[in-house]
C-alpha cells in the first residue's frame, strides 16, 4: 500500500471536490478559501469531513473540524498529515 | 412608543451612546456610532437621487457594514432589499429589474461579482461600499470616503410608519422569486412583541445567525434593537463548522440564539459543547422547519439551563405563534408550533374556508399587525394569498380585514395549541429555506434537451433534507450531467440545489398518468 503523505491526501480531496461534490464543472485549486472563493455550503462541508473520513480510515473529533483547519485544500491536507503521524 | 423602527436606534443613541449595538469578530459598533454612520449613509443616498418610497439592495457577505446600510436605507426613507451573497447572477438581476433597483449597497469582497451583476442589469445602478472598481460596477462611493465626507446629521426625510421598510424575496413556485412587503409598522409590531416575550433587555447580546435575505434575521436586528440589546454578527464561514461557531457563542457571551434546527443539530453532533463555556446563554429559539425530538431532548439535556421556545412563521406574517418547552417532551411524536401569540388571531378552516372545530385537520390562517403589506407588483398572488373578511372592495390595506392563507395543514387541540401536519402544497423546507419543489422541476424542464424533470426531498437521521431530481431527455438528444448541473446553478438559490440528480429512460406513471413520485422516492429509500 502506498504510504500517504501530504501531496497523495491533497491530490485525492481534490479530485473528490472537483469531480464527485461539484460536478457543474467548477475547478477548485488547492490553496483556494473554500469558503469565500468557492462558497462552500454546510452539506458539501459534512461530505467532505465523511468522504475524508473513509478514505484515509481517519476519525477526525468534532472539536478539529474548525475554520482554522479546513479553510483550504492546502491547509487540509497539512493538518491531516499531521493528526496521521500523531 | 415609537413609530419607525430607527427611531429605537436614535433613542438609545441618545440615552446610551457609548452602548454596544453591534459586533462582528473584533469589530464593534456602539449606538451613537451606528445613529452617526447610517445618518452619513442615509445623507449620501438623498444627494445621489434616492427618493422616498425607493427599494435599495443590500448584497454583502454578513459583516459590520450591514448594520449601517440597514439603518442608513431607513432612516433616508427607503426599504432594503437583501440580496443572498450566493445566489446566481440570472437570480439577482431578475430581483434588481422586479422592484426597480438603483443602488445596490456592497462590499470589496463582493467587487467582481457586482460588476457582472451591472453589466446584466437592464438598467443603470449605482454601487456604494467597495473601494476598488474591478470594471463598469458602477461604483460611486466607497464606505471609507462616504464615512469620510457626509454630514452625520440626521436627514429630514418625511417618513410614516406605513412606509416599507424592508422586502425579502422567496421562491416562487413558479421560478419567479416573489417579494414579501414589510412596513415600519408590520416589522415593529412583531419586534415590540418578541422584545416584550423574550424579556430581552440591554445586557442581552443577540447572535444574528440567519443570513439578512432569511426572515429570522428580522428579530436579530429589530427586536435587538427595540430592547437596547447587542446584536453579535455571526459570520457566515462558522455557521459552517459547528466547532468554531460554538467556540465563538462562548467568546462573545450570546445570551440570546435563534436559528433553525438543522444549525442547532449541528452544533449537537459536531459542536463540541460540552468543552465549551456556554452559560450566558439564556434562550435557544428555533424555528423554520420541525425539531426531531431525539435531537432536541439531547440538546436540552446538554444545556439544561437555558430556555427553549418553538416559534413559527411564515416570512409573510413573521412569528405569530409560539410554545416555550417548560420541560423535556415526553410522550409526544413532535412539539406544538404553540398558541397563536398575544397580537395576532387564528382560524383553521376547510376547503371551503368554514372553521372547523378541534381535532380537525384544515389550512392555518392568520390575522396580525405583524403582516405583510403584500407581495411586490403581484396582485395576482396578492388575491390568493389572503382570505378577505369582507367583500375584497370594502376592505382596506389594513391588516384587520384579511387572513394570510399559510398554506400549512394544522390542527388545534381544545387547550388552544397548534400542531403543525404539513403543507397543502409541494412547498418544503431545506435547512430552515422555503424551497418551491415546482420551482426546481421548472428549472430543469427550462434545460433545452430535458423532457420531464421530478423532484422530491428525503430526510437523514440528523434532519438533513437532501433534494433528489430525475430527469428524460427528448428523443434523439444527449445530455451531459455536467451541463445539468451548471445550467441550475445558474438558476437556483445554493440551497434548492438537488444533492443527487440522475437521468432515466422514463418515469413510473401513476393510473392517472402523472409522474409517480411516490414510487420514485420509495426507490431511494430502498437503495
Amino acid at each position: 500500500m502506498t504510504e500517504l503523505n501530504q501531496d497523495l491526501i491533497r491530490h485525492s480531496i481534490l479530485e473528490y471536490i472537483n469531480n464527485e461534490l461539484y460536478e457543474d464543472g467548477t475547478v477548485v485549486e488547492s490553496d483556494d478559501d473554500l469558503l469565500i472563493d468557492i462558497g462552500m455550503d454546510s452539506l458539501s462541508l459534512l461530505m467532505l469531513v465523511g468522504f475524508i473520513e473513509s478514505e484515509f480510515s481517519l476519525s477526525i473529533s468534532p472539536a478539529q473540524i474548525t475554520i482554522t483547519n479546513f479553510r483550504s485544500v492546502d491547509i487540509m491536507s497539512e493538518f491531516l498529515i499531521t493528526l496521521i503521524k500523531n | 412608543m415609537n413609530f419607525l423602527i430607527h427611531q429605537y436606534l436614535e433613542q438609545h443613541a441618545s440615552a446610551s451612546p457609548n452602548r454596544e449595538a453591534v459586533e462582528c469578530l473584533d469589530k464593534t459598533l456602539s449606538y451613537q456610532e451606528l445613529a452617526i454612520k447610517s445618518n452619513q449613509l442615509a445623507n449620501c443616498l438623498i444627494e445621489k437621487g434616492l427618493s422616498r418610497g425607493d427599494r435599495v439592495a443590500i448584497y454583502m457577505d454578513k459583516c459590520i457594514e450591514m448594520s449601517v446600510a440597514i439603518y442608513g436605507i431607513l432612516k433616508a426613507g427607503a426599504a432594503y432589499v437583501p440580496l443572498d451573497p450566493t445566489a446566481p447572477k440570472e437570480r439577482l438581476v431578475s430581483i434588481i429589474h422586479d422592484c426597480g433597483i438603483q443602488f445596490v449597497l456592497s462590499a470589496q469582497s463582493k467587487a467582481k461579482k457586482i460588476g457582472e451583476i451591472s453589466r446584466s442589469s437592464p438598467h443603470a445602478i449605482q454601487v456604494i461600499g467597495p473601494s476598488v472598481d474591478t470594471g463598469g460596477s458602477g461604483i460611486i462611493v466607497s464606505w471609507e470616503q462616504l464615512f469620510d465626507s457626509y454630514s452625520s446629521q440626521a436627514p429630514s426625510q418625511k417618513i410614516v410608519e406605513s412606509d416599507l421598510a424592508y422586502i425579502i424575496y422567496t421562491s416562487g413556485s413558479t421560478g419567479i422569486p416573489k417579494g414579501i412587503m414589510h412596513t415600519h409598522h408590520s416589522c415593529l409590531a412583531y419586534s415590540t412583541w418578541a422584545a416584550d416575550e423574550y424579556q430581552l433587555n440591554t445586557d442581552d447580546r443577540i447572535g444574528n445567525h440567519s443570513p439578512l435575505h432569511f426572515d429570522i434575521s428580522i428579530f436579530d436586528w429589530f427586536a435587538g434593537v427595540v430592547a437596547g440589546a447587542c446584536t453579535v454578527v455571526i459570520p457566515d464561514e462558522y455557521t459552517k463548522f459547528p466547532a468554531s461557531y460554538s467556540q465563538l457563542i462562548a467568546d462573545t457571551k450570546l445570551t440570546v440564539l435563534f436559528t433553525v434546527p438543522f444549525a442547532l443539530i449541528q452544533l449537537l453532533l459536531r459542536g463540541a459543547l460540552e468543552e465549551r463555556d456556554l452559560s450566558s446563554l439564556r434562550w435557544v429559539i428555533f424555528g423554520g422547519e420541525p425539531f426531531p425530538l431525539k435531537h432536541l431532548k439531547e440538546l436540552m439535556n446538554q444545556l439544561d439551563w437555558v430556555s427553549f421556545d418553538n416559534m413559527y412563521g411564515p416570512a409573510e406574517v413573521n412569528g405569530c405563534t409560539h410554545y416555550t418547552l417548560d420541560s423535556l417532551p415526553t410522550e409526544c411524536q413532535s412539539i406544538p408550533i404553540g398558541p397563536i401569540n398575544q397580537i395576532s388571531e387564528c382560524l383553521v378552516v376547510d376547503e371551503d374556508n368554514e372553521p372547523l372545530g378541534s381535532g380537525h385537520v384544515g389550512e392555518l390562517l392568520v390575522r396580525t399587525p405583524s403582516m405583510m403589506q403584500g407581495y411586490w407588483g403581484r396582485e395576482d398572488l396578492n388575491l390568493n394569498a389572503f382570505f378577505f373578511t369582507e367583500p375584497e372592495s370594502q376592505c382596506s390595506a389594513s391588516y384587520q380585514h384579511r387572513y394570510y392563507r399559510t398554506g400549512d395543514l394544522v390542527t388545534l387541540d381544545k387547550q388552544g395549541t397548534l400542531w403543525f401536519i404539513g403543507r397543502k402544497d409541494r412547498q418544503v423546507k431545506v435547512r430552515g429555506y422555503r424551497v418551491e419543489l415546482d420551482e426546481i422541476e421548472a428549472a430543469l424542464v427550462d434545460f433545452p434537451a430535458i423532457e420531464e424533470a421530478a423532484v422530491f426531498v428525503q430526510k437523514k437521521d440528523d434532519n438533513t433534507a437532501l433534494i433528489f431530481a430525475s430527469y428524460t431527455v427528448k428523443n434523439g438528444q444527449r445530455v451531459e450531467l455536467k451541463e445539468v448541473n451548471r445550467f441550475l446553478k445558474g438558476k437556483l438559490p445554493q440551497y434548492a440545489l438537488p444533492t443527487n440528480i440522475q437521468a432515466r429512460e422514463e418515469f413510473p406513471r401513476t393510473t392517472s398518468g402523472k409522474i409517480d413520485r411516490n414510487a420514485l422516492q420509495q426507490e431511494v429509500t430502498n437503495d
